[in-house]
């Protein structure tokens, strides 16, 4: 019974990914959105005037105001589908650790809303160069770096990181 | 010059907003903020070609905004724009959408033109995005490192539980 709910909950995970992917392109709402609106949140709690409309950020900077585009893929669609599809493919973990991993996709969301966030302060102090350099750059490395911290962490939580022999 | 109930109207609008509200020296005129985006109609990948570009004007702000223009920007010497009889957008509503059109017949050089748009009470907005986006090499890379990491883990967990 506990295998067969396994097997149940795994597949259910994987055709809910699968589905996402194949229904909500190419939009895939409402990442980008939820996103640009934690951001602006953020960044009106900070001071910075900041309106999100959809996927777009609007920031005032002191020459005019910009706007950042959230791509879909740039608003953690990848970074859950990779977390997400590598707790359903790892096989023997029980059903309640796999319902656990559940728990760490706000802490995913939150994450790559940092990067996103990091990257809009450094445009706002510095140059929209230095923005788009950190985005191409450190952003990248940064969100998939925060994926394995997740995944290890979890890993951890739920004794099952491996141990020496 | 035949006056136009438009023309008269932006008329007033400046002398209010240029002379009265100065001279009494209070702005009572709330901020508000704007969005742009830019289309293009007409194939235009060879010198001489002309083509359309909108600008999509609108206020993502809470108060409406006042006296609005749109300018292309990083338009070569060569290239010829032609902005509409009326290039101005006299008030925009919260959450309203006006176009502004322009006619460009571009010239030999390569360029990406953009624009930017700014009312009386709206900071100047411009339409060039700043994109966000994830470089399908490091997709990729980490899509093949995470792969090797998830099969070494389910082959560690296969040989334990055997």
């Amino acid at each position: 019974m506990g295998h067969t709910l396994d097997i149940a909950i795994r597949a259910s995970i994987l055709l809910i990914c699968l589905g996402y992917i194949v229904l909500a392109f190419p939009g895939y709402a409402p990442l980008p959105e939820l996103t640009a609106q934690v951001n602006a949140q953020v960044l009106n709690t900070a001071g910075i005037h900041t309106i999100s409309l959809q996927r777009y950020v609007v920031v005032s900077f002191s020459q005019a105001d910009r706007i950042y585009e959230l791509s879909s893929e740039c608003s953690g669609l990848l970074v859950y589908l990779m977390f997400l599809i590598g707790i359903a493919v790892v096989p023997y973990f029980s059903v309640s650790n796999r319902l656990f991993a559940l728990l760490f996709l706000p802490i995913l969301f939150m994450g790559n809303a940092l990067r996103i966030l990091f990257g809009i302060l450094i445009g706002y102090r510095f140059s929209v160069d230095a923005s788009e350099f950190f985005h191409a750059t450190f952003g990248q490395v940064l969100i998939f770096f925060w994926v394995l911290v997740c995944f290890i962490l979890w890993l951890k939580l739920t004794r099952n990181f491996p141990k020496e022999e | 010059m035949k006056r136009t109930k438009k023309g008269g109207l932006l008329l007033s609008m400046l002398l209010l907003f240029g002379i009265i509200v100065p001279m009494v020296g209070a702005d009572p005129i709330p901020q508000t903020h704007l969005f742009l985006s830019l289309d293009t109609k007409w194939e235009h990948a060879n010198p001489g070609d002309a083509f359309v570009v909108r600008a999509d004007v609108k206020n993502i702000g809470d108060n409406p905004a006042f006296l609005i223009q749109a300018r292309l920007q990083n338009v070569p010497d060569d290239w010829a724009v032609q902005s509409q009889s009326f290039p101005w957008i006299l008030v925009l509503e919260p959450g309203q959408t006006k176009p502004l059109f322009f006619i460009v017949e571009r010239g030999q050089t390569d360029a990406t033109i953009y624009a930017e748009a700014e009312a009386y009470n709206a900071p100047m907005v411009i339409s060039n995005r700043i994109p966000i986006p994830v470089g399908i090499g490091v997709i990729v890379a980490l899509s093949f490192i995470g792969g090797v990491l998830f099969y070494r883990e389910a082959t560690i967990r296969k040989k334990h539980t055997k």
